[in-house]
């Protein structure tokens, strides 16, 4: 081992041994204060250590350096420091912040990773700061086909101070420090085409809001795979997890409170690989979580009060059925079947409002039809049935049916027409279990057809045009909301156009005609209709080779009002119109391949108008014009330098002008800019 | 051949849906005379939030449904997602909001009530762009359930954004910000609402 690769590994092991000696290197001590508790997701950890533990190994891998994870490894330098500074800001917040990491090769196929992160965050017009100090080292070894182990530990700190009344100056304090271990052997066993047994073994504690938290947690999991004959694979699983919790809240201790969670997974497929004509999986979750809460939601008060913090217990029982089948009975033609069946409960024993009993049925059968070389047409039919139980006590539980079809056609005309068509319908009904004293019984009927074309009419122009009708129906049963049942209509025509006469300029014009109606099937005097009529035209200059040039211009028309019946025929009646212009510039000159320059403008201005009757005639009789826009200015320049060395700078000056804008929105700067040093 | 198959095949299948006989929904009771509170056209930015007040007072959903945009999302303080679990506020959006709503309206059958900013529904930071909006401010909403129980109360800052579509101003985006006092947010009382499983 070189003498870098031992100075790596000494650094790594002070960086890793630093938060455990005492109070930890974030300076918030650990259980002393009434301030507090447990991980937020301690109580989350997955019964199947297996598949967390290759998401984790994963992550822990693509954050290594490119020319590790690129490189052939044996070639690479084995102690690799990278410093970086980093700042953004917007309208909404200012941060900055540093970070240094370490990856080091020791050797034996170990790659080793520490990273130590600073990170304070303002908020612009609040008082308010975030700061969050993070550091993380893991170790990873993989040998492909035997086995894996990964080794994480770190603290993450996160501190949210309000200077405002709201928190009386209290602070959001989540302080973590965290072991986890995870090590699997993967070479097949028992006769196996595969398999995996994994261990995982986790520790943390630390200040969690309200709460300290001491939580150890460990499992077991395996995976098991037999193909017999390359068509047949059967896949067998499962996991168990245990926890144990102590919180303290001020002097109360909960002590000991025992957590766990069984997982069993079954599955078989029969097919090709790519297509299987039959798979079922079937997949048991079981489960008690227990943990230290406040009794309703904000845990201020639990600082001053420790004595209403509860003992939380939560039962969860999942069970989930699927079967697929996939048949090809000839080229053209393709069946697919799927079918769903879940269980699940979860009963809270103190906020008894979370409890909640669902049973749920799927099934869909789709059928892709080619009925010639260019042209497909798809069919789908499914439905559902779920039931959401919350309790004997709770007015809310409900059925829900769903019905939906749903057909799709795409025809390629020629080599430069093509045009598609879809269509479907949904039908949603809920039924109430208790619907006497909770009337809200309601179905839901939509329909919606599209249709498009699209056209090259010339080598140098394209057209497109979509059309859209929508109908939505709200039925609501009961007489005592039944006066609410109303149809939304929708129709929508939108044709395009693309030009590119020469090389050096793009043009598009866009246009938009939307009708929106709602007709209330009782409540005749709420109806009402909008109409709205965009065009948008784009233009993209290429002026000279570094000078790029693009226009944009919005306009929007809009009116609406009511569409009563009158003297047996429906009438609009305008109440209000609305006109919008929108202009966008923007030039990007390319001074060098590093260096750019940015400069944007908008103006946008809107006229509302009020419509009315004065002696017979419609005439306006209010009318307000806002008008807004802004510059911004910005520079964009990557440079190297001493070799390892890496600036990026994005810096944007922004001034905004509008009748109702802020202090901080009228000025400000983006930002997104860093400086990095590989040594 | 195939083609004309094809062809037949959606024919078919536009002929029935046209004819709106694919599904057969139920069939309705006459309404009484219920107050369902009334629709403001939101030509105004703050109009959503009228709506958004008598939607929730309603029994009937529509006013608070039609404030919402098709692109509805709330992000929950982060003290919410460690209480109740990410997975409770995973991919909220309007559809999820109309089922709290629903279930809220279930548990609550007593007055309820919103406050957007102060009293005068003035926010400590008000921004209007053209066609853009964004609020911040205080929020209140209490809850009775009408059996006499005491009145629940939710409360919190936010930033409120809205955008003018086609249909006027809707709300496209909800963020609790902070917690008010002792009061639980509503993060708190939608994760609550939503469960888990």
């Amino acid at each position: 081992m070189s003498d870098r690769s031992i100075i790596g590994a000494l650094a790594c092991a002070i960086l890793v041994l630093l938060p455990w000696g005492g109070s930890g290197w974030c300076g918030e001590s650990g259980p002393d204060a009434a301030a507090v508790p447990v991980p937020a997701d301690s109580a989350a950890a997955g019964p199947d250590s297996t598949r967390a533990a290759g998401a984790d190994s994963a992550a822990a891998i693509e954050a290594l350096p490119s020319r590790i994870s690129e490189a052939d490894s044996a070639s690479v330098d084995p102690f690799i420091p990278v410093w970086r500074s980093f700042m953004s800001a917007d309208d909404k917040d200012v941060a900055l912040g540093s970070e240094m990491s370490i990856v080091n090769l020791p050797g034996s196929d170990w790659i080793m990773n520490s990273v130590l992160r600073v990170e304070k965050k303002s908020y612009r017009g609040r008082d308010m700061e975030d700061i969050n100090e993070q550091l993380t080292s893991n170790a990873v070894k993989i040998r492909p086909g035997l086995y894996r182990v990964m080794v994480i530990m770190g603290e993450n700190y996160t501190k949210k101070k309000t200077l405002g009344l709201a928190r009386y100056g209290k602070d959001l304090i989540y302080d973590t420090k965290s072991a986890m271990i995870d090590a699997a052997y993967t070479k097949p066993l028992l006769g196996a085409s595969s398999s995996q047994l994994a261990f995982r073994g986790d520790a943390r504690g630390g200040t969690q809001d309200f709460k300290y938290d001491k939580t150890l947690a460990g499992g077991v999991s395996s995976l098991f795979t037999y193909d017999f004959g390359g068509l047949l694979r059967v896949k067998a699983g499962g996991g168990i997890l245990h926890k144990h919790e102590t919180s303290e809240i001020g002097s109360i201790v909960f002590g000991g409170m025992p957590s766990r969670a069984d997982t069993v997974r079954v599955g078989a497929e029969y097919g090709e690989e790519d297509e299987k004509l039959m798979s079922v999986s079937y997949e048991r979750i079981t489960g008690i979580d227990r943990k230290a809460s406040p009794p309703r939601g904000n845990s201020l008060e639990i600082l001053d009060n420790p004595e209403l913090v509860k003992e939380e217990e939560a039962r969860l029982n999942v069970e989930k059925l699927e079967i697929g089948s996939h048949v090809q009975p000839f080229r053209f033609l393709v069946v697919d079947i799927d079918f769903l069946h879940r269980l699940s409960s979860q009963k809270h024993k103190v906020d008894k409002r979370l409890s909640k009993e669902t049973e749920e049925s799927a099934l869909r059968a789709s059928t892709n039809y080619s009925f010639s070389k260019s042209g497909v047409i798809n069919v789908a039919v499914s439905t559902k049935e779920r039931t959401d139980d919350y309790g004997p006590l709770s007015l809310s539980s409900f059925t829900e049916k769903e019905k939906k079809v749903t057909m799709r056609l795409k025809q390629d005309v020629t080599d430069s027409l093509s045009v598609a068509m879809s269509g479907s319908a949904w039908l949603k009904q809920r039924f109430f279990k208790k619907r006497d004293a909770n009337p809200r019984d309601a179905d839901y009927l939509y329909y919606k057809i599209e249709g498009s074309m699209n056209a090259s009419l010339h080598p140098r122009m394209k057209a497109n045009i979509v059309g859209v009708i929508t109908r939505n129906e709200t039925i609501n049963i009961d007489r005592t909301l039944s006066g609410d049942n109303r149809n939304d209509f929708q129709y929508r025509l939108a044709p395009k156009i693309q030009l590119n006469p020469t090389s050096w300029l793009d043009l598009s014009q866009e246009y938009s005609i939307k009708i929106e109606y709602t007709d209330f099937v009782y409540k005749e005097n709420e109806n009402y209709l909008n109409r709205t009529t965009t065009m948008i035209t784009n233009a993209f200059i290429k002026v000279l080779q570094p000078l790029l040039f693009s226009f944009k211009h919005i306009y929007l028309m809009r009116d609406s009002g009511s569409y009563l019946l009158r003297d047996g025929m429906r009438r609009y009646n305008r109440e209000g119109e609305n006109f919008e212009y929108g202009l966008f510039l923007k030039a990007h000159y390319r001074y060098s391949a590093d260096l750019d320059l940015i400069a944007e403008a908008d103006f946008k201005t809107q006229e509302n108008n009020r419509l009315g009757f004065r002696e017979g005639e419609k005439i306006v009789t209010s009318s307000t014009v806002y008008d807004s826009g802004g510059l911004k200015i910005g520079i964009n320049r990557k440079h190297t330098f001493w070799k390892n060395g890496k600036i990026d700078l994005d810096i944007n000056y922004v001034k905004r002008f509008g009748p109702y804008l802020s202090a901080e929105r009228r000025e400000y700067w983006i930002v997104n800019s860093s400086i990095a040093y590989t040594f | 051949m195939r083609a004309k198959m094809a062809l037949i095949i959606v024919l078919l299948t536009l002929l029935t849906a046209a004819g709106g006989c694919v599904f057969e929904p139920r069939k309705a009771e006459l309404p009484d005379t219920g107050d369902d509170g009334t629709w403001i056209t939101p030509n105004l930015p703050k109009d959503v939030f009228v709506n958004l007040i008598t939607g929730l007072a309603a029994d009937a959903n529509s006013n608070y449904e039609r404030s919402l945009d098709q692109n509805f999302t709330f992000i929950p303080l982060t003290e919410d997602v460690s209480a109740l679990g990410s997975e409770v506020f995973e991919g909220w959006n309007k559809e999820i909001e109309m089922e709290m709503l629903t279930r809220l309206k279930g548990i609550f059958l007593g007055e309820r009530t919103f406050q957007f900013g102060d009293e005068n529904m003035v926010f400590e930071r008000e921004d209007i762009d053209v066609g853009y909006a964004e609020f911040e401010g205080e929020y209140v909403i209490t809850l009775e359930t009408g059996d006499g129980s005491p009145v629940e109360t939710y409360a919190g800052r936010a930033i409120f954004y809205l955008e003018k579509q086609t249909q006027g101003w809707m709300l496209t985006r909800w963020e609790d910000i902070d917690v008010s006092g002792s009061f639980p947010s509503s993060g708190y009382l939608r994760g609550t609402l939503r469960g888990s499983n």
